[in-house]
């Protein structure tokens, strides 16, 4: 207390010189980044400014009821203060600081203070103290600027004017030092992650020429993946057409759309000056007259080449699943660009020309193959490859090594979005063997034909002769017998003798009338037409029934047939029986027909002489014509026969038995 | 007496021409055959004959064949072909095999008598 200092303020000038501390005061903080540094100086200057035992700045907790001792400085005349102070241990007084500067210029005699608060003051020699106390707002105390000397002091108005001046000044410049360090650390954080991430993430300005079209841009800034993703070095600051001669327009026209119209995209393209594909998204920044873009990008070169080597290899499975079906279906495909005039050929067509794989060809190679007969139609194919603007098809007869091949030669236009044609898309197919079997199958058909012809011209002539005969042998005869007879019906023949006459003359006449009405039964056998199949098979047994006593059975076990077949059936049966009449020398004769669901069977067996001759039984008397026949019909006739032990003829013919209407059977 | 022989597989003719010819004058008939083998058995059993009247179409032996048959056998025997075909071809064939007429089935049986008698006389 004896060192007591009566710091006299010599008025305006002390002001003047406190400034003057002020200014170094705030000169020396600045120059400090970091917020010890900042306290501990400030600290430091005030306690030599103010020849102050101790000085400190405390934040000021009530929440949590305490004050933090932040910085300090002083001499041993006031040892240091603990960092944390219970702020219900201050005295009432002590507490006023915190809604204005306080004062207390002797402690011993303050009556402001308790007993109890001098005794504490007293006992960490606070003898004189001034305090200002920064503030948010009225009543929410932030921290507090405290000043203490170990003997009584009287701070004057200057003291304590320079007191929360400084207080003010030292806290703005430790949270301005505390901001930028947040700040820095945010900064720091940002580029941590900027610097860190696998994209790249940079800051484009985009360059139009003066009618608008985007021609460069510049790189302001970006992350170090830039380079790893582009392998480009030293490129802020730098443009691209620069740094990138070839790059493509595409990316100055995508840009520059974006920074015109403001609107984001994402989008993926190959960058072929830099050999690389990309994932890119891209958004305007700042101003939009700034034109600047934030590009965030990744390569995907390599998603992008496995892409391409599955489609590659898709594509190779195709090629060769292709080239296996050109390989198995005799097929080759071709492509014709008309653009530049290539032909291409697949390895089908190679095999087809029987060509070296790889040679190279043009359109005209259908005209050196093709023989003279399919010439017209090669320059044909020709002049489709080059000019027609619609589908195709031709067969070539070509000569190809030496072996003749027919080629079907088909082809289709493809356009472009514009519709031009660009291409042409062909496939060639050898048809030889395809040909040589329709051929083959042609000659077959003319053979049936033909077979057909004959068979129904020896039919016609059969049945002409058997006209033929019937006229000659029966009615013609019997019409001879009546005109030799009439000569009976001379003159003066007795009445008995011309009774006798007439009478015979008419029964002749009888006989013509039959014979004529069996001439044209043989012809149309209308009972046949009119009654059905069973009844004209009974017909013909009655009618041949004499000399041999036909014993005729029909079974039907399918009650439908073709009226075609219905005739071949009683046409048959009519000529076997007639056979037998003719041929056989029989007594009896079976004949039996079944018309099965799926085939009719007739069999026809008689007790005569047989046939002698192997050839007989063959193409047994008169069976050559209804074997052929029977043929035609998918039938079969065989021949059973021994000498003097009759003839078997067995004959089957399938059927459909298709008729819609009931039959008459 | 002209001694005729019928080869004429119709019972009808064969009898008609049988009865009407026998009663003309200067025929008779010496046999009736109704095919061919019969009527060549019948020659060669002995039967003299002087003119064959044969039917062209018959069962077995054709009238044709019998013809060359009589002609090799027995030339002296004169036959006439009665038919019903009034084609050329038929004739030439009757005259190559050795007929010395050729008559269609169409004659009054006086004509045909006569045709008989000039044959026989001719030759």
């Amino acid at each position: 207390m004896a060192d007591k200092r009566e710091y006299e303020e010599p008025g305006q000038s002390a002001w003047k010189g406190r400034q003057a501390f002020l200014l170094r005061f705030s000169d020396t903080l600045r120059a400090y980044n970091n917020q010890d540094d900042i306290g501990k100086a400030a600290m430091k200057m005030l306690a030599k400014e103010l020849d102050l035992d101790r000085c400190y700045c405390a934040m000021i907790e009530l929440t949590k009821d305490r004050a933090q001792v932040m910085y300090q400085s002083g001499n041993s005349l006031i040892p240091p203060i603990p960092d944390t102070l219970s702020l219900s241990n201050f005295s009432e007084l002590l507490l006023q600081a915190n809604e204005g500067p306080l004062t207390i210029n002797n402690v011993g005699i303050d009556n402001r203070l308790t007993a109890v608060d001098r005794a504490s003051f007293a006992a960490i020699s606070f003898h004189a103290v001034a305090a200002c106390t920064i503030r948010r707002g009225k009543k929410h105390p932030v921290w507090s600027l405290v000043a203490v000397q170990s003997v009584p002091r009287k701070w004057t108005e200057v003291e304590i004017m320079l007191l929360e001046e400084a207080a003010e000044r030292l806290y703005s410049a430790i949270e301005n030092t505390r901001a930028l360090t947040a700040l820095a650390e945010s900064e720091k954080k940002y580029r941590t992650l900027f610097n860190s991430i696998d994209e790249c993430f940079c800051i484009i300005q985009m360059i139009f020429d003066e009618s608008g079209k985007p021609v460069d841009y510049l790189i302001l800034e970006a992350n170090p993946a830039l380079y790893e993703l582009t392998g480009l070095t030293d490129a802020i600051g730098k443009r691209m057409r620069d740094l990138v001669p070839g790059h493509e327009q595409f990316w100055y026209d995508k840009y520059g759309e974006i920074a015109l119209t403001g609107k984001p995209a994402r989008f993926q393209h190959r960058a072929d000056a830099l050999g690389r594909w990309y994932d890119v998204y891209a958004f305007p920044i700042d101003k939009p007259q700034e034109l600047k873009l934030a590009v965030l990008f990744k390569d995907i070169t390599e998603r992008k080449d496995e892409e391409k080597r599955q489609v590659e290899e898709e594509r190779l499975k195709t090629y060769l699943l292709l080239q296996k079906s050109e390989e198995t279906a005799l097929l080759g495909s071709w492509e014709f660009n008309r653009l530049n005039g290539h032909f291409t050929w697949s390895d089908g067509m190679y095999r087809l020309f029987d060509l070296k794989k790889g040679t190279q060809v043009i359109p005209a190679i259908y005209l050196a193959h093709t023989n003279e007969k399919s010439l017209a139609k090669a320059e044909r194919v020709v002049q489709y490859i080059l000019n027609s603007d619609s589908d195709f098809e031709e067969t070539l007869e070509m000569n190809i090594s030496g072996k003749i091949k027919v080629l079907r030669i088909k082809g289709t236009p493809i356009r472009n979005n514009q519709g031009d044609i660009e291409h042409i898309l062909g496939v060639d197919q050898d048809i030889s063997a395809m040909w040589a079997a329709e051929d083959k199958i042609k000659k077959m058909e003319q053979e049936q034909q033909l077979k057909i012809f004959r068979t129904s011209l020896s039919t016609l002539e059969e049945e002409r002769h058997r006209i033929s005969e019937s006229l000659h042998n029966g009615i013609g005869q019997l019409l001879y017998g009546i005109k030799i007879n009439m000569s009976r019906f001379r003159t003066g023949a007795s009445d008995e003798e011309l009774r006798h006459n007439k009478a015979y003359i008419n029964e002749l006449l009888s006989q013509a009338i039959i014979e004529t009405r069996r001439v044209s039964h043989e012809l149309m056998p209308t009972t046949l037409e009119q009654f059905g199949l069973k009844s004209a098979i009974d017909d013909i047994c009655r009618q041949l029934s004499g000399a041999i006593v036909f014993n005729c059975h029909i079974s039907i076990q399918h009650n439908r047939l073709e009226k075609y077949m219905e005739l071949a059936v009683y046409r048959t049966a009519q000529e076997l029986m007639t056979n037998v009449v003719k041929h056989a020398k029989a007594t009896t004769c079976d004949v039996t027909i079944i018309i099965g669901t799926d085939q009719v069977k007739i069999a026809v067996n008689d007790n005569g002489r047989g046939m002698t001759e192997e050839a007989d039984k063959v193409d047994g008397i008169g069976l050559a014509s209804i074997r052929s026949k029977i043929e035609l019909l998918d039938g079969k006739l065989t021949i059973a026969s021994n000498s003097g032990k009759g003839t078997h003829v067995e004959v089957l013919i399938p059927h459909q038995g298709l008729t819609n209407k009931h039959s008459r059977l | 007496m002209i001694r005729l022989m019928l080869a004429e597989d119709n019972d009808i003719v064969r009898e008609g021409l049988s009865q009407m010819l026998a009663a003309q004058v200067g025929i008779t008939i010496a046999a009736e055959a109704e095919n061919g083998d019969s009527a060549l058995e019948k020659l060669q059993a002995g039967i003299a004959v002087d003119v064959m009247l044969v039917d062209w179409n018959m069962p077995g032996i054709s009238g044709v064949e019998l013809t060359r048959r009589i002609k090799r056998l027995m030339p002296h025997i004169k036959v006439i072909i009665l038919t019903m075909h009034s084609k050329d071809e038929y004739r030439v064939q009757a005259f190559n095999a050795g007929a010395s007429a050729y008559v269609l089935k169409d004659l009054e049986v006086e004509d045909l008598a006569k045709i008989i008698r000039e044959v026989y006389t001719i030759g």
